[in-house]
């Protein structure tokens, strides 16, 4: 997360005509083509950007953490092995607890995305780095991702009967039409929620972080002593926020990954 | 007119619904088998963010239909007033949904 800017870029949303480093809390989401590529007659647009090489970095972390787990010669697990064995035991619970034992056939789902986001939001926290899931469309394909694969797997496994779903059981026949219509909305708002959650928390978490350690950066910019002095009070407030930060990038984490438990567990049993 | 003896089976009656009752509440565990985060301000976060993302969420998935329903029928604001109100119905559901205990 970047805190301050360069002065004199052309941006100027939260620019500071005072001399000292303009601030500008949204620069962070930026993306930027680190390597242009373009395909085919219309040039699409491929590049790679900064938002990809940390989506490829994740991967490897996860990747790396995993096969340092998997190796599993030692008796007694060192520090790597058991931060791995936690998030698997972690993710484990989570599926049987809110899907069945049935839905561990989903756990290599719920755990790459639940490692994905975890990892994405923690990541986040360095300087400079780049929060992947801070842009929407991101978020909104790993929730598309679950929407269609409760969608698929339910007509899968159950057919027609899987639109049961939407008929709950026990509704006298003249409000069951009403019913119906709330019970489709309710659905298809999931990967609406499921998807601007994530993505608002890790936004705006952000930018009051920047914004408040921009406050540090002017403060410490100004001439006087004692205007330099205040500086202090937004630097606790930033620590502190960091800290809530922390515990939201992890909840949020863990909130994504539990409904699509929840909503995977619709698709395996969708008669209530 | 009540007699005594409708009291009397009144009585039988709600002590036997409220014992009914009872057996059908679920039991609270004695601690989640899950999620290390858990102290009450987290799972406080995670149900406030949950429950108001999913009210937001039907309320805008409700309009949109209609909007989209009135855009190819040549209605508005017809559809539009219809599923928004359906949205909210949907979102407050959403909510009770998120909020009540498991298996209620």
């Amino acid at each position: 997360m970047r805190r301050c800017n360069t002065p004199g870029e052309k941006r100027g949303l939260w620019r500071v005509a005072e001399p000292g480093p303009a601030i500008n809390p949204i620069e962070q989401f930026e993306l930027s083509r680190v390597l242009p590529i373009t395909i085919g007659a219309h040039h699409y647009d491929i590049s790679i950007t900064n938002s990809a090489i940390f989506m490829v970095v994740i991967a490897a972390l996860t990747l790396w953490l995993m096969s340092m787990t998997a190796r599993g010669s030692v008796g007694v697990p060192g520090r790597l092995q058991s931060l791995g064995e936690m998030a698997y035991e972690f993710v484990e619970g989570m599926v049987r607890s809110a899907a069945g034992d049935s839905g561990m056939r989903f756990f290599p789902l719920v755990f790459t995305i639940f490692m994905f986001i975890v990892l994405a939001n923690l990541i986040g926290f360095f300087p400079y780095s780049f929060t992947v899931t801070s842009h929407i469309i991101i978020t909104v394909a790993l929730a598309l991702i679950v929407f269609f694969t409760v969608i698929v797997v339910g007509i899968k496994e159950h057919g027609l009967h899987f639109f049961k779903l939407f008929v709950p059981s026990g509704v006298p026949i003249y409000i069951l039409p009403l019913v119906v219509a709330i019970e489709i909305i309710s659905f298809l708002s999931r990967p609406l929620s499921h998807s601007v959650r994530l993505f608002a928390n890790m936004l705006a978490g952000h930018i009051t972080l920047n914004v408040f350690g921009g406050f540090v950066v002017m403060l410490l910019a100004a001439a006087a002593t004692t205007t330099k002095l205040i500086a202090i009070l937004p630097f606790i407030m930033t620590i502190g926020l960091d800290a809530l930060e922390l515990l939201v990038a992890f909840l949020q984490a863990y909130v994504f990954a539990m409904l699509t438990c929840m909503y995977l567990n619709d698709a395996l049993h969708p008669g209530h | 007119m009540p007699t005594n003896d409708d009291d009397e089976a009144l009585k039988a009656r709600r002590d036997r619904l409220a014992a009914d009752l009872k057996g059908r509440q679920p039991k609270k565990q004695p601690s989640a088998p899950l999620s290390p985060g858990d102290k009450s301000a987290a799972s406080a976060w995670s149900m406030g963010t949950k429950a108001g993302s999913e009210f937001v969420a039907a309320v805008v998935v409700g309009g949109a239909i209609g909007y989209a329903l009135d855009y190819v029928a040549h209605t508005r604001p017809a559809f539009t007033i219809v599923f928004f109100l359906l949205g909210v119905v949907a979102g407050v559901w959403n909510v009770i949904r998120t909020t009540s205990p498991k298996g209620g």
